[in-house]
């Protein structure tokens, strides 16, 4: 059909269409598009009904939309509004493939048309094409000189493909033809010159930089990064005079900050750096200079506890001991609940863990006794609560060394001075935690919680600790407190982002073996991590506009790495674990999750189970007819809120169904999805790449599996972990037989480079003589043994339950996962009376710990009220029972 | 506003509207406002200079120079002779595109073993 050129009445129409829609005034657009469509002669014009269809798209109608624009540009294929139109309905449905295709064909028939262009550089960055960003800005600029935008677009593209002296060199001709008078004060200039300085200290051009900074100051309002870049290109040029007076100023403005004062450090001590620089530490000499520096800050601020708390990490012995002691004296006076937290970082020093608990220990005795820190004290009396904070940290700390009877002890002696600090109750809990019985610590959180029912804090806490607990019910219930009335909890939790939450949930299904339901919460987090990439869109347009270019870069940078937020990690590790296992034991119509471990029982055990199991099927079959009920009321009040939310944009996205998900076509294939984030952006840590070669491993993808196993030999290269997968790639490749040639040259190449010369069984044995002191390198090499020849079990069950005090790595965790190779196999068939002997012996370590109770343990304890409303009376029982 | 879902039929009884539709009433949500106002549009503003043209050569100059040694390099590679099943073992050994394995294969010289020992790093 050829193009209609529309006449100069209806052409001033459809001008008034284009403006309408970047004024967002949807209807009155359409209302003329209607007048120039109900004119016989041109009811089919392209341009006309592609603008219909986009303006229509705003306000929900995608499927009209779509129809709309398709046919205005069947109508005109000539035209590149048609095309830029559907580029931007593509774009709005997340196509951004789609949508750079539709402009390269718009530029086609306008090739210089400034909209498309600004259109397609937004596609090109947003993903991340930046070489092909550049172009566009570049063709940008050559059009519109004139306009700051071409400009500042350019000298980002440059920016981010890291030609910083480039991107500098813009900036400054841009700088020159602003017109600024020093006095005015001008807040996007200000940006654009901090900007640049960013840009020039990126360059590494300190000197440059220095002297910009110099130079502006006056027109920047951000004072204080000016003097913390100032702070730092001082240091950098190796003028430390000036630099130890710009953080001197900076010390005054904030007192609290770290950075100030390693910045003081430095600049004081130029020997000390390079000497810390070289790896050879701080010098000796320079250690009371050191010390100097926070003696002269505590006494100019005599409030601070930065300047009191930073020395600790580099001082040693007697001086540790004195200044340790006056810190910790200042925050139990003042009742400081963090103050643990706070000297967690020095715990990594066996010394220093000794002399805190001497302190702490001396301090709480002598307080009960004379109610003073120490005996030889004049006469200062401390009052009640002092002794109550020494004994809430001293809970903490045997917690966090490994004594939870201690810490037991110290937490209740507090509980029952003062019953009403929901503090204390907290560390309870967490003490519980550790020892190894979430029932009781989730137990011991909602006492805390049912303290204060309007702190939003405990409540999360609390709630986690449920769904640790596997209590996912009353977990709902307890957020449902803080959630917006009339929707479900879950449902507002996820619209909410509430990641902590789904994550815990999914760990919750997967310990149920309910995999499709843990999958869901997985991708319901990985569909967060999708929204908050499309979310960037928009700032494309308005940081350049704003100028609030610093934070602009920071955020695509941010963007980036996104994925490598441990919400994503966790999420993907258990999405890819679950994976795993459902393709190792797919499951079946009739194989329920349920009935999952019922091989194991008596006859009577299992009519037991059976009847549970119906009695439970039948309650849950009423709750899910409530809960459809409610559901479909829901979903009517969601219908009409969407259907008054005109912006919604980007379509429906395929539901979630459990009972799908946990029924993948290849499972593999999913479990690779999630790894792929992890691989470009969380290189740095081993389980990445040993997550990696599990799921080549059965893909059975040789040269992956190398590539996993190289890179975490880089990282950790005894990794117990690593070791198994090391022996099993190295069994399956001596084993394989039909590979292609250039991958067998590489196999055979890359592994005389790994293992020497050495058969899996060498490799495995001299792997356990090296770490034989270690109970999960112990446990690696000892399945391996049984990998590798199932009848040296009774070997491997001796190296692996070994317990002796004198090994290394024994926690709660390690021992579990033996107990748990015992039963399941891992470590040879038949070991159900070894696994026995093992469970007992666990149990005398780790008394508290639910995984090593006796069998027929029965966990006979208050059941956790939900609503939080023990009334005091039980909650005294419950102390006393203690 | 349940008349926004019925926008063609409303059309002709508001006719003579030309201001915009009154805004929802929001309560809950004033970030939301913030956010929607991200998106509204602005006129470019323009920089009233001259010496746009000194500026302008600054940056041309640098650009030529980029592009001919980009253009060098691509069609070095473009010159390596490589093997149709080299690639496509290389994407089904390594899970990668046809373009990625290309450009690998291309960089190490047509040689498939170095080509996958590097994927391998």
């Amino acid at each position: 059909m050829p193009t209609i050129t529309l006449p100069p009445k209806e052409n001033a129409l459809f001008k008034r269409i284009l403006r309408c829609y970047e004024h967002k005034q949807y209807r009155n657009g359409l209302k003329f598009c209607k007048q120039i469509l109900s004119n016989p002669k041109f009811s089919e014009h392209g341009e006309t009904l592609a603008m219909k269809g986009l303006t229509l798209n705003c306000l929900g109608k995608k499927e009209e939309a779509y129809e709309l624009v398709r046919r205005g540009l069947r109508n005109d294929l000539k035209s590149h509004v048609c095309w830029h139109v559907y580029g931007l309905l593509q774009r709005s449905d997340k196509k951004y493939d789609e949508a750079i295709k539709c402009y390269r064909n718009a530029l086609k028939w306008d090739k210089d048309n400034l909209q498309i262009l600004r259109d397609l550089s937004l596609l090109q960055i947003q993903m991340r094409d930046l070489e092909g960003y550049r172009e566009t800005r570049y063709q940008l600029l050559q059009l519109r000189p004139a306009q700051r935008a071409s400009w500042i677009g350019y000298a980002v593209a440059y920016h981010l493909l890291e030609d910083f002296e480039m991107a500098a060199k813009i900036v400054e001709e841009f700088r020159k033809t602003q017109q600024t008078s020093p006095d005015k004060v001008d807040y996007e200039y200000s940006e654009l010159l901090l900007y640049q300085n960013q840009v020039l200290r990126e360059a590494g051009l300190h000197k440059e930089a220095l002297d910009h900074l110099n130079n502006y100051e006056k027109q920047i309002c951000d004072k204080l990064a000016v003097e913390e870049s100032r702070g730092e290109l001082l240091l950098k040029l190796e003028k430390p005079q000036e630099a130890s007076e710009v953080y001197r100023r900076l010390q005054e403005r904030n007192p609290e900050n770290w950075a100030y004062y390693q910045g003081l450090e430095k600049a004081l001590k130029p020997v000390g750096v390079k000497l810390l620089l070289l790896g050879s530490g701080w010098g000796s000499c320079s250690l009371e200079a050191r010390q100097k520096i926070y003696e002269a800050s505590c006494i100019k601020f005599p409030k601070g506890l930065v300047p009191r708390r930073l020395p600790l990490n580099f001082l040693t012995g007697e001086k540790f001991r004195q200044s340790l002691d006056s810190y910790l004296r200042i925050n139990f006076s003042k009742g400081c609940p963090p103050v643990f937290t706070t000297l967690k970082s020095l715990y990594n020093d066996k010394e220093k863990v000794t002399v805190i608990e001497e302190l702490v220990v001396g301090y709480e005795t002598c307080l009960k006794s004379c109610r003073m820190f120490s005996e030889n004290d004049d006469g200062k009396e401390e009052p009640p609560t002092t002794l109550l904070w020494v004994q809430y940290f001293l809970a903490q700390h045997f917690d966090f060394v490994g004594q939870p009877r201690l810490a037991l002890e110290f937490i209740n002696a507090a509980i029952d001075s003062t019953p009403t600090l929901i503090e204390l109750f907290l560390i309870k809990a967490k003490i519980y935690k550790h020892a190894g019985n979430i029932k009781e610590a989730a137990r011991w959180m909602d006492e805390a919680q049912a303290l204060d029912t309007a702190d939003r804090f405990i409540n999360s806490k609390c709630a986690k600790y449920m769904l640790k607990a596997g209590l996912i019910k009353e977990a709902e219930e307890m957020c449902s407190k803080f959630t917006r009335e009339g929707t479900s909890a879950v449902d507002n939790l996820n619209e909410m982002q509430c990641m902590w939450f789904q994550t815990e949930c999914a760990l919750a299904y997967k310990a149920m073996n309910k995999y499709g339901e843990a999958l869901k919460k997985c991708h319901e987090i990985e569909r967060h991590f999708v929204e908050i990439t499309d979310d960037q869109f928009d700032f494309h347009t308005y940081c350049m506009r704003k100028m609030t270019l610093r934070s602009y870069v920071d955020l695509l940078k941010l963007e980036d790495v996104l994925r490598q937020h441990p919400f994503y990690y966790k999420a993907a590790r258990t999405a890819i674990q679950i994976y795993l296992t459902l393709h190792d034991k797919p499951l079946t119509d009739d194989n329920k999750e349920s009935q999952a471990d019922t091989e194991n029982l008596t006859d009577k055990e299992l009519k037991k189970l059976r009847n549970k199991q119906r009695r439970a099927q039948k309650k849950a079959q009423l709750e899910e007819e409530k809960k459809n009920a409610e559901k479909e009321k829901q979903l009517k009040n969601q219908k009409k809120k969407k259907e008054d939310d005109d912006e919604e944009i980007g379509g429906p996205r395929e539901e979630l169904i459990p009972d799908k998900l946990a029924k993948p076509e290849n499972p593999l294939d999913e479990a690779v999805k999630f790894l792929i984030p992890l691989k470009n952006l969380v290189r740095k840590k081993v389980e990445t790449h040993l997550l990696a070669f599990e799921i080549y491993f059965r893909k059975e993808k040789y040269l992956l599996m190398l590539q996993s196993i190289k890179r975490a030999v880089n990282i950790e290269p005894s990794n117990p972990w690593l070791h198994q997968c090391l022996v099993r790639f190295f069994k399956g490749v001596s084993e394989s037989t039909d590979l292609a040639e250039a991958v067998r040259t590489v196999l055979t190449h890359e592994i005389s480079r790994l293992f020497g010369e050495s058969s899996p069984q060498s490799f495995n044995k001299n792997y356990l003589s090296q770490h034989s002191n270690s109970i999960p390198h112990r446990l690696a090499a000892a399945k391996m043994m049984v990998y590798l020849e199932p009848s040296s079990d009774k070997m491997a069950c001796e190296i692996a339950t070994a317990l002796d005090e004198s090994l290394a790595g024994r926690s709660i965790q390690i021992c579990t996962e033996v107990l748990e190779a015992l039963r399941d196999g891992q470590l040879g068939e038949g070991q159900q009376k070894a696994a026995e002997a093992y469970r007992a012996a666990c149990h005398k370590i780790y008394p508290y710990s639910l995984a090593f109770m006796p069998p027929g343990y029965q966990d006979n304890s208050t059941i956790i009220s939900s609503n939080g409303d023990l009334s005091a009376g039980e909650h005294d029982d419950i102390v006393n029972e203690m | 506003m349940a008349a926004e879902g019925d926008v063609d039929l409303d059309l002709e009884a508001e006719e003579n509207c030309t201001g915009k539709p009154a805004e929802k009433p929001r309560k809950h949500d004033s970030g939301a406002a913030d956010l929607e106002r991200v998106t509204d549009y602005a006129e470019e503003k323009e920089i009233s200079s001259s010496d746009l043209e000194t500026a302008m050569s600054v940056i041309g100059d640098r650009r030529s120079r980029e592009q001919k040694a980009k253009q060098e390099r691509e069609k070095e590679l473009a010159k390596v002779t490589i093997k149709r099943e080299d690639v496509e073992l290389i994407m089904s050994e390594m899970e990668i595109s046809r373009a990625v394995a290309e450009r690998s294969l291309r960089e190490h010289m047509g040689n498939v073993v170095e080509a996958l020992v590097a994927l391998t790093n």
